[in-house]
C-alpha cells in the first residue's frame, strides 16, 4: 500500500502538472530511492530537494516554487495516529490552563520540567499525570497551598477529560 | 480593441498596432529565421510595457538557455521575471525518454498546464515552442483533428497565443500538415535569403484576420536594440 506522504505529494504535484505528476514523481521517487510503501523521513526530504529542483524550477515561476515546496514539506510530514493526536491536544489544553491561570511564565515552568523528565509533546496519561505532580510541587514553593491544589486539581481534570 | 505589438519597429504602423487580442498568430520559418527570438521579444517587451503576464511553453529549448541567449540579445531579464513563466516542457521530455512517459497524453498535459496557468496566474499571452515539436512527441493518430480542436482550445482561453511552427523546406506550407495556417488567425513568416557570404533576413505578414496589412516582404535587421524592418 502506499505510503500517505506519497498520495500526499501526488495531490499537490497534480495540483500543478497534472497528468504528468504521476509520472514525474516515479522518476523522481527512483532516483532518490524512496520505497513507496515504506519511505524514510530522509528520503522524503530528498525526494521533496529533487523535486524542487528538477520540477518545480523547470514548470512553475519562481514566485510560486517556495510556496509550493512547502506545501510538499507538509505533505511529507508524518501523520499521526489518534494516540499521538489526542497527546498533542492535552499538551495544548494543558499549556493553555496553564497561561490562563499564570501566564507565559508557567509555560516556560511547565517547558523546563518536562524537559527535566525528557517527556515531549507526544506523551503517555502516566507521564502527564507525573507532571501535573512535578508542578505542583514547584507551585507550593511559589504560591499559597490552596492555588497550587486548585491548579494541580485543574490540569489533573483536563488529563482524566482526555482519557475519557 | 486590445493589441499585442510585434515590437518590430517598423512593422507594427502597418498593422493597424499590432494584433488583436485572442488571436492565435503561426510564427513560421525554416530552421535559424529567430521564430523563438522574435516570439520571445514580443512578451518580453509586452511584459515591460503593459505589466500584463505571459507564459513561454518550450518543448525544446531549456530556461537556462533560453534567458542566455536573450540577455546576449540585450534584453534585461530580471525586469520581466516577475510576468513571464518559461515552462519548461524539453526537460519533461528528456525526464520521461527512457519511462513510461510513452503512455503521456501530451496534448492533454500541455492543456492542462496551460488552462491551469491561465486560473492561477491570468497571463495574456502564450507562445507554444513549438508544434513541430509537439508533432516529435504527440503521437498523434489524427493530426489535423487534434489540431482542430487544440486551436479551439486555445481560442476558449482568451489569450493572445504565438505558435511557432517549423516550415517544411520546400517552403510550401506554414506548418507540417497544412492545416495550421487556416486554423491560424494570423501568419507571421520569417525568412532567410543568401546572397554571395552573406545571410539576409526578411518578414512578411502572410494573414491577420481583422487587420489591414501590407503582405510584402520586408529586410529584417535584429540587433541589441531589437527588430526592425528596413522601410522601402
Amino acid at each position: 500500500m502506499v505510503a500517505p506522504q506519497i498520495r500526499n505529494i501526488e495531490v499537490v504535484l497534480e495540483e500543478w502538472m497534472g497528468p504528468m505528476s504521476k509520472f514525474v514523481l516515479s522518476k523522481q521517487m527512483a532516483d532518490a530511492n524512496v520505497d513507496p510503501n515504506a519511505p524514510t523521513q530522509g528520503s522524503l526530504v530528498e525526494l521533496v530537494d529533487l523535486l524542487e529542483d528538477r520540477c518545480l524550477h523547470k514548470m512553475l515561476s519562481d514566485s510560486k516554487v517556495p510556496a509550493v515546496k512547502e506545501d510538499l514539506l507538509k505533505a511529507i510530514k508524518k501523520p499521526l495516529n489518534m494516540e499521538e493526536e489526542k497527546a498533542i491536544e492535552l499538551n495544548r489544553k494543558i499549556n493553555n490552563y496553564l497561561r490562563e491561570k499564570f501566564g507565559d511564565v508557567a509555560i516556560y515552568t511547565l517547558n523546563l520540567e518536562k524537559k527535566k523528565r525528557g517527556i515531549d509533546d507526544i506523551t503517555t496519561t502516566d507521564d502527564l499525570l507525573a507532571l501535573a505532580d512535578g508542578i505542583k510541587s514547584i507551585l507550593d514553593e511559589m504560591v499559597e497551598e490552596n492555588i497550587s491544589t486548585s491548579v494541580y486539581n485543574g490540569l489533573v481534570n483536563i488529563i482524566k477529560e482526555m482519557e475519557d | 480593441m486590445n493589441r499585442v505589438k510585434t515590437y518590430v519597429e517598423g512593422l507594427d504602423s502597418r498593422l493597424e498596432d499590432g494584433i488583436p487580442h485572442g488571436h492565435i498568430v503561426l510564427v513560421s520559418g525554416t530552421s535559424g529565421t529567430l521564430k523563438s527570438t522574435l516570439s520571445f521579444n514580443i512578451i518580453y517587451n509586452h511584459a515591460k510595457e503593459t505589466k500584463q503576464r505571459a507564459l513561454y511553453l518550450s518543448l525544446e529549448q531549456n530556461q537556462a538557455s533560453l534567458f542566455r541567449h536573450m540577455k546576449k540579445l540585450g534584453m534585461d531579464i530580471d525586469v520581466v521575471k516577475d510576468y513571464i513563466t518559461v515552462m519548461d516542457f524539453g526537460w519533461m521530455r528528456r525526464e520521461l525518454k527512457d519511462s513510461s512517459g510513452d503512455s503521456v497524453d501530451w496534448l492533454e498535459a500541455l492543456e492542462f498546464q496551460i488552462r491551469n496557468y491561465k486560473e492561477k496566474e491570468d497571463y495574456k499571452v502564450l507562445v507554444f515552442d513549438s508544434l513541430a515539436a509537439l508533432y516529435a512527441v504527440g503521437n498523434m493518430d489524427n493530426p489535423r483533428g487534434e489540431l482542430f480542436h487544440f486551436f479551439e482550445f486555445l481560442r476558449e482561453m482568451d489569450i493572445t497565443a504565438f505558435l511557432i511552427s517549423e516550415m517544411p523546406e520546400d517552403r510550401k506550407s506554414y506548418g507540417l500538415y497544412g492545416v495550421e495556417s487556416f486554423l491560424a488567425d494570423g501568419i507571421i513568416h520569417l525568412d532567410m535569403e543568401r546572397s554571395g557570404r552573406s545571410v539576409g533576413r526578411f518578414i512578411n505578414v502572410v494573414k491577420m484576420r481583422e487587420v489591414k496589412h501590407s503582405t510584402d516582404f520586408f529586410p529584417l535587421l535584429v540587433d541589441s536594440s531589437g527588430f526592425k524592418i528596413v522601410k522601402k
